[in-house]
């Protein structure tokens, strides 16, 4: 049946699914109904253009955010000197060329509110959930392509409230980016708890619709909308990080709501969920009584660990399929990857309270949660094995991405293993308020997940804009980044293990820590020039668009997936044609002269045997 | 390569529709919301009563005569759906036409039960109010919300209803509207039981 056969149905007559489909495809073929600039660019519902809106918007706020952490960590290089800039810059919070006390924590909540959520959660997951997902699973486009646009826009409105809180006269929040309150709901505890709060949290709860919009669309398209022939064992890796990424979303991130709808009443409707007879300067500051800050807590890591995990899982996708690409591979061990995702998905919502083991909790409560914990090292370190066996002896091609990808097991094994002293509570009661935790999640989280990021770009640049990313800019990138990273935060554990605490201003008024001033100099001049040497991958990124090589093979990466089976300049659904059938998993590399690979298209041989089963 | 595959997938490849599938999906989200604040409820309940910062008072009895409302409004729904399925449109009409009377019934029960509380004491928030207050209060109010958004669509359909001159219409709207409802209607009987008896 071709879709072009049914474009005329009327509503009226959508009664069955089949011709809810017809119906479908007839919006989607995008032959019959002219682009305008605004249908095209700005209101488009073609889900590879929400993505590349996706990507941009967040390379804004990576541009945004990164931005903070150089200044900031200029305050905490150089404590005592003056730079005329930041007077420029920050205009009064920046007095005299030295960061105001109060503004340093609201560069801080709002470098972490940024990277967590705006650019690992809605860049990173908005981008290759809209790109990858129906170019893969072989859909025309997502199950509603009008909610997948209001996902966007509630992303930018999110992006428009938090950005308009650098504005305000009291500046932005300030109670770093898990807001415990009662910092967070106080104005007299910190400036930044005022107006900028209030900004924050009603941001965050856009967000968090932008995300579970966007979460239900990819879910529902990965069940349900998959071509013929693909399985769930057929679909590539990116896939199934998409899906369960989306579901941790779907069911973690209306905690996080709840949480802060109740720290909204507390903060203007006086109620007491977390607050509780609270002296500021030996004055009562609410009269507010009976509330418990640890209940916030409860609630907000409930959110707070899954929500790692959304920002790591794509990541982990799409590093498994460029390392498949690149080494000419099959995946090792295909199915132990899709259950150790399941795996470390249902984990993330019980290890919680490891956030909380200097909360006051029962030690017999803590160590359940260490136990709990530790156990997601085992589904980690299969996932890590199999990326190196499916590396080890390969015919790697060393293109940017999967340097990137290449980098990014090497960061997860670092950090990883921190998360092992962590998650032992007689560790972490030393370490939780140190630098070693700092350390620990930028390595395992941050710099990781960007390099997740930073694959994905390189490898489906290509297939977004039709040209290629220049490669010896990309190179540049990538070593500046990925020794940089480590000179950043590696030196970090040794300051966090003798003690030096995360979130304070300055450390040079304390005498313990005066001998590490010159290592926190060098960690900042490091960390400002890796944000400088960013500006190679946004002008390799945006010249690129217009100047890059253009792409004249339909499948340039020799890949197996059904995204490359689409014409160069995919159109508003995708195939020009019939979607393709698929008959084999996407994994079939050197599997008959150790070279060769076959797409997920072609059709097993007879007498051929599947690989992974 | 391979592109010249001749398959158009159809009905049949996909076991539930997307639409309904998202449905489902958002619904379990929204248990998560419900589950997080009832959670959250039955904690703090627990820690003050221990220590006696707990405030007891009794339910209004308007919120009885709402919960009924709302569970005829879902019982009329459920023969709503019946009519249409059987393309009987003046059944059809009259049964929508009642779910949605009895759900503005529900919410504007609501709202007179917070109103009772303020007279017998219970505040939403300020120095007299007590967490058991404001849970009531949170609990209901956000439920009430998603009754609201589901009570707009009614109205739609049931305008819809009236206004349409033909049988032939599609199936996905009312199964939709009346998975949400029942959803919506079984969310206030636990949240109900929960402000009830816990
Ligand atoms: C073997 C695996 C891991 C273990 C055992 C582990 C354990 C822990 C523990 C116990 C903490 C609490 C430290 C404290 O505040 O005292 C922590 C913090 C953190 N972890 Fe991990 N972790 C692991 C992997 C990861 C991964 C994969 C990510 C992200 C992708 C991650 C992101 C974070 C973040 C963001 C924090 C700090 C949150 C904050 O306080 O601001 N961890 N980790
Ligand atoms: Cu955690």
């Amino acid at each position: 049946m071709s879709s072009t056969a049914t474009h005329h149905v009327s509503e009226e007559a959508i009664y069955h699914k089949a011709e809810w489909h017809a119906h479908h495809h007839h919006e989607h073929n995008g032959h019959d109904h002219q682009d305008t600039f605004f249908s095209k660019y700005i209101f488009s519902q073609d889900h590879k253009m929400i993505a590349k809106q996706f990507l941009v918007t967040g390379i804004f706020w990576a541009i945004i955010g990164g931005l903070m952490s150089a200044l900031f960590r200029i305050q905490l290089g150089y404590p005592d000197e003056h730079f005329g800039f930041l007077s420029s810059l920050l205009g009064h919070w920046a007095p005299d060329g030295k960061i105001d006390p109060q503004y340093y924590l609201a560069l801080v909540t709002m470098h972490g509110t940024i990277m967590v959520f705006f650019v690992l959660t809605g860049g990173l997951s908005g981008t290759f959930s809209n790109f990858l997902i129906p170019l893969q699973v072989g859909a025309r486009d997502m199950a509603s392509p009008a909610l997948n646009m209001l996902s966007y826009w509630m992303f930018v409105l999110s992006s428009v409230v938090m950005f308009s809180s650098y504005f305000v006269s009291s500046g932005p929040a300030s109670a770093g980016w898990t807001v415990y309150p009662p910092l967070s709901a106080l104005p007299e505890a910190v400036k930044g708890s005022g107006t900028g709060q209030g900004l924050w949290l009603i941001s965050i709860a856009l967000f968090i619709v932008s995300a579970l919009l966007g979460g239900l669309n990819y879910v529902a398209t990965i069940l349900n909308m998959r071509t013929k022939g693909m399985t769930m064992t057929r679909l590539p890796l990116t896939i199934w990080s998409f899906l369960l990424t989306a579901i941790l979303g779907i069911l973690s991130f209306p905690v996080l709501l709840s949480c802060a709808l109740l720290l909204i009443f507390d903060r203007s409707l006086g109620t007491s969920f977390y607050l509780n007879e609270i002296y500021i300067n030996g004055h009562a500051m609410v009269e507010q009584t009976g509330g418990s800050s640890i209940l916030f807590q409860h609630l907000f890591w409930f959110l707070g660990h899954p929500e790692v995990y959304i920002v790591i899982l794509p990541a982990m996708g799409l590093v498994s399929e460029v390392l498949a690409v690149s080494a000419r591979k099959p995946i090792f061990g295909y199915k132990a990857m899709i259950g150790s995702m399941l795996a470390i998905g249902g984990l993330s919502f019980i290890v919680w309270a490891h956030h909380m083991f200097v909360s006051g909790m029962n030690p017999f409560v803590g160590s359940i949660f260490v136990v709990l914990t530790l156990i997601i090292a085992v589904p980690s370190a299969v996932k890590v094995f199999n990326w190196i066996a499916t590396i080890w002896r390969g015919s790697i091609r060393f293109t940017p991405q999967s340097l990137f990808a290449i980098g990014f097991v090497s960061l997860f094994i670092s950090g990883g293993l921190t998360g092992l002293f962590l998650g032992n509570s007689t560790v972490d009661i030393e370490l939780t308020k140190t630098y070693f935790v700092v350390a620990h999640f930028h390595i395992v989280m941050g710099v990781a997940a960007f390099f997740g990021l930073f694959a994905g770009v390189y490898h489906w640049y290509p297939k977004m804009f039709g040209r290629y990313m220049n490669n010896t800019l990309g190179y540049i990138h990538f070593f500046v980044t990925f020794i940089g990273s480590y000179l950043i935060f590696w030196p970090m554990h040794y300051q966090g293990m003798a003690g030096l605490p995360r979130w304070y201003y300055t450390h040079s008024s304390y005498e313990t820590f005066g001998h590490m001033g010159e290592l926190s100099k060098f960690i900042s001049t490091v960390a400002v020039i890796v944000f400088l040497m960013q500006v190679f991958f946004i002008i390799n990124f945006f010249y690129s668009m217009y100047k890059g090589r253009k792409v004249t093979e339909q499948n340039p990466w020799e890949a197996t997936t059904l995204e490359w089976t689409t014409p160069i300049e995919a159109p508003h659904g995708n195939w020009e044609g019939d979607i393709p059938e698929v008959h084999r998993w996407p994994y079939d590399y050197s599997k008959e002269n150790g070279e060769g690979f076959i797409t997920q298209t072609t059709p097993m041989k007879p007498g051929e045997v599947q690989l992974h089963h | 390569m391979a592109t010249t595959a001749t398959y158009q997938p159809t009905a049949d490849d996909y076991k539930i529709n997307p639409k309904k599938f998202a449905l489902w999906a958002a619904i379990a989200s929204i248990c998560m919301f419900f589950i997080g604040i009832t959670s959250a409820f039955i904690v703090k309940k627990g820690a003050d009563v221990a220590n006696g910062h707990w405030m007891f008072f009794k339910m209004p009895v308007i919120f009885y005569f709402s919960t009924a409302a709302i569970v005829l409004s879902s019982v009329s729904l459920f023969f709503a759906k019946k009519f249409f399925l059987k393309g009987d449109k003046q059944g059809y009409q009259i049964s929508m036409l009642i779910s949605s009377l009895l759900g503005t019934a529900f919410l504007v029960m609501q709202y007179l039960g917070w109103k009772a509380l303020v007279s017998i004491g219970v505040y939403l928030g300020g120095s007299l109010s007590n967490p058991s207050g404001s849970f009531f209060y949170i609990i209901s109010g956000t439920h009430a919300l998603h009754i609201l958004g589901g009570l707009i669509i009614m109205y739609w359909a049931t305008i819809k209803a009236f206004v349409r001159q033909t049988n032939v219409q599609s199936k996905l709207g009312i199964e939709l509207i009346s998975t949400y409802w029942h959803f919506v209607d079984f969310l206030w009987l636990y949240l109900f039981a929960m402000l009830l008896f816990f």
